[in-house]
C-alpha cells in the first residue's frame, strides 16, 4: 500500500488597509480541504496614507519592509515555497504603490496579486459561505450579507439559499470617518442615504420577505475575540442591544482604554467605532433584532480564490446574478430563458470543434439572459441600450473585462456585426474578439429561433453534421402555422453565423 | 478599615529565618546545615540588593505607604533590626556548627592562631598561587577611593609607610581584593579548610614590605541592583544591558559588612564616601559572606554528613522507550522534578534537534545552567538546519552576562535570538516543537513551572508538562509569535498569559468560587506558590473567605496575607514548606462545584508576575495527571515535618519535627512517585 501523501504547506499574505495578515495552512493533496496552521497579523497604516494623501509615506513603507521581513522568517520556519500575496485594487491606486509591490518582491520573492473588487466579492462571499454552510438554520433561507471594509463595502443577497445579488459600494469606514459628524445624534441622518438605499434594494429583491442579517468586518471580529462572547460553529450571534452597548463604549471611552479592554491595536479603534455606529443604525432601519458575524476573516476567502478556485462552482451564482439584474429591467423572462436554452444547445453542438471553454458558455448564457434589457430604456436600438446597461452592471463572479465581453455579445445580437471602427470591441485582445464574435453569432440564431417571443419552437436539438449546423426545431402543434416567421428570422440572421463558423444553418421542422 | 497585611520585607525576613532554622535542625546532617547557612547569606544578599535598595529610594518619597500604612523609614528601620538579630543567630549557629563539623572530621579554621600550624603549606600556596593574583589599591591624593565591586570580599589595611619612604604621597589606606578564581577556601589538608583571606592576612608583610600594619580587617559592600534596563533607541538591548552591567559597580551602596580590625574613623570615611548611613553597616564576628560555605558542602565527599539523595525516578514507559514524540501523542506526560528525572526534557530537545521531521523549535530562556545541555541541543538543532527561535531574557537579574553569552553562541550557530517585549520580562517556561508528520503539521509543547536549568532542576521542585493538545499548542505558538514580534496578541482561551489576561483569569476563578459559596455550594481553593503579595488577589481571597470558600495556601516565602482573622480570613490557612528541596512549583486548584480544575503556572501571586512579566498559566485536564497533582498537594498539606503554619498574629510556628511521627512530604511524595513509576505509566 502506498504511503499517504503528505499535505502541502502554503501561505497567504493579505496586505490590507490597516493590517498585514499572514496565514499558513495545510492543503490536502487533492487541494479540496485546508486547515490553518498559523496566523499572524501586524498593524500598518496603508489605507490611511492612501486615503488622506494618495500615496504611501516612507515611514509606512519602512514599517511594511519590517513586517515582511518578519513574515519571511515565518515562511522559512515552515519551509514554505508556495506563498501568494494579494493587495486590494484600492491600495494599488496609491501613486507609489509600486513600492509596496517591489518590497514584496525583494523580501518575499513574490509579487502580490492585485485583487479587483469582483475577486474581493467572491472571496468575501466564499469566506461567509464556508461558515454558514455548517448552520442548518441558514439552509434555503433568505440571507443578507453585508461586509464593511475600510475603503469599500459589499452587499450580497441570497433568496432561499441562492445568491441573487451582489453589489460593491466604494465607501467604507475610512470614508465614513472622513465626514462623520461630531455629534452622535446626527449619525442617523449621516448614514441615512446609504442605509436607505440598502434597505430599498433588499426589500425589492426579496419582495419584503423576512431575512437573516450577516455582517462581516475583520476588525470587529478581533474585538469580539477578546470579549469572551462565545461563538457557535464559528458564528457569533449578537443582539441589537449588544451592538448598541459596544457602540456606546466605543463612542464614550478613550482610545487607550478601548485598546486595553478589547485587546485591539490603536489603528483599528476608529474603524471599529465607525463600524459599530453604522451597524446600530443599519439594524434599526432593517428592523433586525439580531445579527450574525462569521468568525472568519475575508482573507479566508482568498485562500479559496488563490489556491482552490474552480470557476465552475460559481457558474450558477453568476447566472443567478445576471437574472436578478435582468429582472430589475423588467425583461421578458420567458423569452430570455428560451433564448438561453437555445443558445446553450447550439453551443454544445459547436464547443468541441471550435474549442469553446465552459466559461464561454457562461458568457453566452449571461448575454442571452440580458440581451433585451435595453428595452427598459427604449425599443429603438435596444441592443445598444442593453450594451450600455450591461457594461455598467456588477455581475457576481465576473471581472469588469468579462462583463464588457457580455455587453458586447448583447450589442451584437442584432443589427451590426463587430467592426474595426467599434472602439470597445477593438480594445479587446484578438482571442477575446474571436470569442465575442462567435458567441454573438450564436446568440443571433438563438434569438431568431424565438423571434416571436411566443416560444413557437418548444424544443431545439442542434448538431453539427459535416459543414452544416442542423437545428431540429420541435414546434408546438397549434403554432405550426407560424413556423414560417421563425424560418424567416433565422434566414435573416444566419449570415453572420455562417460567415464566422463556415457552417450552413439548416432548419428541420419537427 | 485597613486590609490585614504583613509587610512584604518583614515576611521575607521571616522566611529567611525559617531557612536559618534548617541550619540549626539536628535532624539535618551537619553539611546540610552548612549548606543552609550559605543559602541564608545568599538570600540576604539578594534581599539587600533589591528590596532594601528599593526602600532606600522610597525614603525620599513622603507619600509612600505600604498596604499596612507603614512608611519607608519605619519599614527600613524595622528590617535593619531584624537582620541584625538574624545575623547574630546565623553566626552563633556557624560557631556551633563548626564545632560539630570538627567532631565529624571537617574543620574550618577562621582564627589566625588556628592556622599557624599549617604555616609552611600556606606559605607555599601563597607564594605560588595567591600572591601573583593580588593587586593592592592604595588610597591617597592621586589615588582616589577605588570602586569596590558589589559582593566581593576586600581586605582593608590601615598602614603607615616606612620612615625612609621617598615618595611625597604616603598612603595610609589600602585595599586588596580577595581573588575568587581559586575558591574561597583552601583545603590545606584533607577536610581542613582555611579561608584564603586569612592566608593573605598572614603574609601581609610580603605585600607591604616596610610598612607598619596599623589595622587590618575585611569588608564587603553590597550595591543597589534594582535597576531597569532602559532600552535607548540608539542602542540595541544587548549593548544596553552590557552597559548597565558594566556600570553596576558604580551604583549606590546599600550594605556594608565589616569584621573587627577596621578603625571607626575609617568606617566613617568609607560610609561618607559611599553615602551610606551607619545603620546599614553590619559588623560581623567572623568570616564574611557565609554564602561561600557552599564550596565546602560541594567539595566534601562525605555522604554521612549529607542527606541521603533521593535518586530521581522515571515512569517505566519513559525508561523503556525514548521516542518521546510517539509517547506524547498517546498520552500527556507530567513529571515532578527532582523526584522524577529531568532527563526527559533533555531527551525531548535532543530528539527535536536530530529528528529530520522536526522543522522548527521555539523556546524561552530565563535562567540556564553553566555548560547547559539545553543550549547544546538548541545549537545542534540550528546547525542541523532546523528553524530555532529562542526568546532569551537578557534582563534575568544576576544572569545577564550568561544570557548574553548564550545569545551570541546561539546566533553564531544560526538560531534566531530575540529578547521578548520591552519592559516585560519573559518568565514563561515554554518549548514548542513543530513536526511534519504524515497526517500534517503537529506541534508538541513542553511547559514548566521551573527554569530550563539542569542544575536547579536537581534542587528545586517543579513540574514539566508535555502535550500535543492542539488548542494548547496553537496558543503557545501564538505566544511565541507575539514574543518574537511576528504578531499582535490574539485571544487566549485555554491558556492565560500575563500581562494580558492572567490577572483577570485568576480573579474570575476566585470569583467563581465566591459565587458558588454564596449559592450554598461547596467552594474550595488550594494554591501553592513561592510568594503571595499582590494586593488585588489578596483582597479577592479575603472576600472569598468571607463568602465561605475554604482556602488552603502553601506559600514558601513571602506571604502578605494574614490567615485566621475572625470575620476576614477565618477560612484561610497558610503554610510554608522549607526543607530538602526548594519548593518552586506553582499549582492552582479550584473546586468549581465538583468539576475540579488544576492549573500550573510560571507565575506567583505577585504584582510583578501578573503585570510586568510574560507568564503562562496552563490547565492540566487529563484525569490521571490531575490525580497526581491532587496527591502531591495533599501530601504537602498534610506535611508536618517540614512545615510552618502562619498564625493570625502574623508569626510562623513550626508544625512538627522530622521524627518518624510526623509526615514528611518529601519522602512521601518520593515513595508515591516511585510506586507510580513501577507501574507502566
Amino acid at each position: 500500500m502506498k504511503p499517504k501523501a503528505k499535505s502541502q504547506l502554503s501561505a497567504i499574505l493579505d496586505i490590507g488597509s490597516h493590517s498585514i495578515k499572514m496565514y499558513v495552512f495545510e492543503l490536502n493533496p487533492s487541494h479540496s480541504e485546508w486547515k490553518i496552521v498559523d496566523s499572524l497579523w501586524l498593524p500598518i497604516q496603508l489605507g490611511t496614507d492612501i486615503f488622506m494623501r494618495g500615496s504611501i509615506r516612507q515611514e509606512t513603507l519602512h514599517n511594511l519592509s519590517h513586517i515582511l521581513s518578519r513574515f519571511q522568517q515565518v515562511k522559512e520556519s515552515y519551509h514554505i515555497t508556495d506563498i501568494k500575496a494579494f493587495i486590494t485594487s484600492s491600495l494599488s491606486e496609491a501613486s507609489n504603490s509600486e513600492s509596496v509591490l517591489s518590497r514584496c518582491q525583494s523580501i518575499l520573492g513574490i509579487t502580490p496579486n492585485i485583487i479587483h473588487p469582483y475577486q474581493e466579492n467572491e472571496a468575501i462571499y466564499m469566506a461567509v459561505a464556508a461558515t454558514t454552510k455548517n448552520h442548518r438554520e441558514f439552509n434555503n433561507t433568505n440571507l443578507v450579507i453585508f461586509h464593511v471594509g475600510s475603503s469599500s463595502s459589499r452587499l450580497f443577497i441570497q433568496h432561499k439559499g441562492k445568491l441573487i445579488w451582489s453589489q460593491t459600494y466604494h465607501t467604507g469606514t475610512l470614508r465614513f470617518g472622513q465626514f462623520l459628524p461630531k455629534s452622535t445624534s446626527a449619525y442617523p441622518v449621516f448614514f441615512h442615504p446609504f442605509i436607505k438605499h440598502i434597505s430599498t434594494t433588499i426589500q425589492k429583491l426579496l419582495n419584503n420577505e423576512l431575512f437573516q442579517l450577516i455582517l462581516l468586518n475583520d476588525d470587529l471580529i478581533h474585538m469580539l475575540e477578546h470579549t469572551g462572547i462565545k461563538e457557535e460553529k464559528h458564528l457569533y450571534k449578537l443582539s441589537k442591544q449588544q451592538i448598541a452597548e459596544f457602540s456606546l463604549h466605543f463612542l464614550t471611552l478613550p482610545d487607550e482604554e478601548l485598546e486595553v479592554h478589547y485587546g485591539i491595536p490603536e489603528t483599528t479603534v476608529p474603524s471599529v467605532r465607525i463600524s459599530l455606529a453604522f451597524f446600530v443604525h443599519l439594524l434599526e432601519n432593517l428592523q433586525q433584532n439580531f445579527l450574525y458575524l462569521p468568525h472568519t476573516m475575508s482573507t479566508m476567502g482568498f485562500v479559496y480564490e488563490l489556491f482552490q478556485r474552480e470557476r465552475e462552482k460559481i457558474f450558477h451564482d453568476i447566472l443567478s446574478s445576471a437574472m436578478t439584474i435582468a429582472r430589475r429591467y423588467e425583461y421578458d423572462e420567458v423569452h430570455a430563458t428560451t433564448v438561453q436554452m437555445f443558445a446553450r444547445e447550439i453551443f454544445k453542438a459547436l464547443e468541441q470543434t471550435f474549442s469553446f471553454s465552459p466559461l464561454d458558455r457562461i458568457y453566452l448564457e449571461g448575454a442571452a439572459i440580458l440581451h433585451d434589457i435595453g428595452y427598459f430604456i427604449g425599443a429603438t436600438n435596444h441592443h445598444k441600450n442593453t450594451y450600455e446597461l450591461v457594461k455598467r452592471s456588477e455581475i457576481f463572479g465576473l471581472s469588469p473585462d468579462e462583463i464588457m465581453m457580455i455587453a458586447l455579445i448583447t450589442r451584437y445580437h442584432r443589427k451590426s456585426s463587430p467592426k474595426k471602427t467599434h472602439a470597445e470591441f477593438m480594445a479587446l485582445d484578438i482571442h477575446k474578439r474571436i470569442t465575442v464574435t462567435g458567441l454573438s453569432a450564436i446568440l443571433r440564431i438563438a434569438n431568431a429561433l424565438d423571434s416571436s417571443h411566443m416560444q413557437i419552437v418548444s424544443q431545439l436539438k442542434a448538431r453539427k453534421q459535416q459543414d452544416n449546423l442542423i437545428l431540429e426545431c420541435h414546434i408546438q402543434p397549434y403554432l405550426s402555422y407560424a413556423f414560417e416567421v421563425i424560418e424567416t428570422a433565422v434566414q435573416n440572421n444566419k449570415g453572420f453565423f455562417e460567415n464566422f463558423f463556415g457552417l450552413k444553418v439548416v432548419i428541420e421542422k419537427r | 478599615m485597613k486590609m490585614p497585611w504583613i509587610n512584604r520585607e518583614t515576611s521575607w525576613i521571616a522566611f529567611n529565618n525559617r531557612v536559618l532554622f534548617e541550619a540549626t535542625d539536628p535532624f539535618n546532617p551537619p553539611l546540610e546545615r552548612l549548606k543552609f547557612l550559605a543559602i541564608v547569606s545568599s538570600n540576604l544578599e539578594e534581599f539587600f540588593m533589591i528590596r532594601v535598595a528599593v526602600l532606600k529610594r522610597q525614603l525620599k518619597r513622603e507619600d509612600f505607604r505600604d498596604p499596612s500604612g507603614e512608611n519607608a523609614k519605619t519599614i527600613l528601620s524595622s528590617i535593619i533590626k531584624e537582620v541584625k538579630s538574624m545575623l547574630k543567630n546565623q553566626y552563633h549557629t556557624f560557631y556551633k556548627l563548626c564545632e560539630e563539623l570538627r567532631k565529624n572530621g571537617i574543620t574550618i579554621l577562621t582564627k589566625s592562631e588556628d592556622i599557624l600550624p599549617h604555616y609552611e603549606k600556606l606559605k607555599e600556596f601563597f607564594d605560588d598561587t595567591l600572591f601573583p593574583l593580588l593587586t593592592p589599591l592604595s588610597v591617597s591624593q592621586t589615588h582616589p577611593f577605588p570602586t569596590l565591586h558589589s559582593g566581593k570580599l576586600y581586605m582593608l589595611i590601615e598602614l603607615s609607610p616606612p620612615p625612609d619612604h621617598i615618595l611625597t604621597e604616603k598612603p595610609s589606606l589600602s585595599f586588596i581584593e580577595i581573588p575568587v578564581v581559586v575558591g574561597r577556601f583552601y583545603e590545606v589538608q584533607n577536610s581542613v579548610f582555611v579561608p584564603i583571606e586569612m592566608i593573605i592576612k598572614m603574609f601581609l608583610p610580603k605585600i607591604y614590605p616596610g610598612y607598619t600594619i596599623q589595622h587590618c580587617g575585611f569588608l564587603r559592600i553590597t550595591r543597589d541592583a534594582d535597576y531597569e534596563h532602559q532600552i535607548d533607541g540608539a542602542f540595541d538591548i544587548v549593548s544596553s544591558v552590557e552597559k548597565n552591567i558594566k556600570h553596576f559597580h558604580k551604583r549606590e551602596a546599600v550594605k556594608l559588612e565589616i569584621t573587627e580590625g577596621i578603625s571607626p574613623p575609617t568606617i566613617k570615611t568609607f560610609c561618607d564616601h559611599h553615602n551610606l548611613s551607619e545603620d546599614l553597616v553590619f559588623s560581623l564576628p567572623s568570616i564574611l559572606n557565609l554564602k561561600d560555605l557552599m564550596q565546602i558542602y560541594e567539595t566534601c565527599d562525605r555522604p554521612d554528613s549529607k542527606l541521603k539523595p533521593l535518586e530521581p525516578v522515571l515512569p517505566r514507559i519513559l525508561t523503556q522507550k525514548r521516542n518521546l514524540f510517539s509517547l506524547i501523542r498517546q498520552k500527556e506526560i507530567l513529571l515532578f522534578h527532582p523526584y522524577q528525572s529531568y532527563d526527559p526534557v533533555l531527551w525531548f530537545l535532543e530528539s527535536a534537534a536530530t529528528d529530520p521531521d522536526v522543522i522548527a523549535i521555539k523556546q524561552t530562556l530565563y535562567r540556564t545552567s553553566n555548560d547547559s545541555r539545553i543550549i547544546f541541543w538548541l545549537t545542534k538543532a540550528a546547525e542541523n538546519g532546523k528553524y530555532v527561535s529562542v526568546v532569551d531574557e537578557l534582563t534575568a537579574r544576576f544572569d545577564e552576562q550568561r544570557n548574553i553569552h548564550w545569545a551570541r553562541k546561539l546566533q553564531d550557530a544560526g538560531a534566531h535570538v530575540t529578547y521578548g517585549i520591552a519592559q516585560l520580562k519573559t518568565h514563561a517556561k515554554a518549548l514548542l516543537i513543530v513536526r511534519r508528520e504524515r497526517e500534517g503539521i503537529r506541534r508538541y509543547v513542553h511547559l514548566a513551572t521551573g527554569n530550563y536549568n539542569e542544575t536547579t532542576a536537581r534542587l528545586y521542585s517543579d513540574f514539566s508538562f508535555f502535550t500535543t493538545n492542539e488548542e494548547i499548542c496553537s496558543e503557545v505558538n501564538q505566544m511565541f509569535n507575539l514574543l518574537t514580534g511576528f504578531s499582535l496578541a490574539p485571544t487566549w482561551k485555554k491558556l492565560a498569559i500575563a500581562p494580558f489576561n492572567l490577572r483577570q483569569r485568576f480573579l474570575s476563578l476566585i470569583r467563581r468560587e465566591i459565587q458558588n459559596a454564596k449559592a450554598g455550594l461547596k467552594a474550595h481553593i488550594r494554591a501553592k506558590m513561592n510568594s503571595l503579595s499582590d494586593e488585588t488577589i489578596i483582597r479577592a481571597l479575603y472576600e472569598a473567605s468571607q463568602a465561605g470558600v475554604r482556602i488552603e495556601l502553601i506559600v514558601r516565602g513571602i506571604c502578605c496575607l494574614i490567615p485566621g482573622i475572625k470575620g476576614i480570613s477565618d477560612n484561610i490557612t497558610v503554610k510554608s514548606i522549607v526543607g530538602r528541596y526548594l519548593e518552586h512549583s506553582r499549582i492552582y486548584f479550584f473546586y468549581n462545584n465538583g468539576i475540579e480544575e488544576y492549573y500550573l503556572s510560571s507565575a506567583d501571586w505577585m504584582m510583578r508576575n501578573l503585570d510586568r512579566r510574560i507568564e503562562l498559566l496552563f490547565p492540566i485536564e487529563e484525569p490521571s495527571l490531575k490525580a497526581m497533582l491532587d496527591t502531591i498537594l495533599t501530601y504537602q498539606l498534610k506535611d508536618t515535618a517540614n512545615s510552618w503554619i502562619l498564625k493570625s498574629n502574623g508569626k510562623y510556628e513550626a508544625l512538627g519535627t522530622r521524627d518518624s511521627k510526623h509526615h514528611d512530604s518529601f519522602s512521601e511524595i518520593y515513595t508515591h512517585l516511585q510506586q507510580l513509576s513501577e507501574k507502566n505509566t
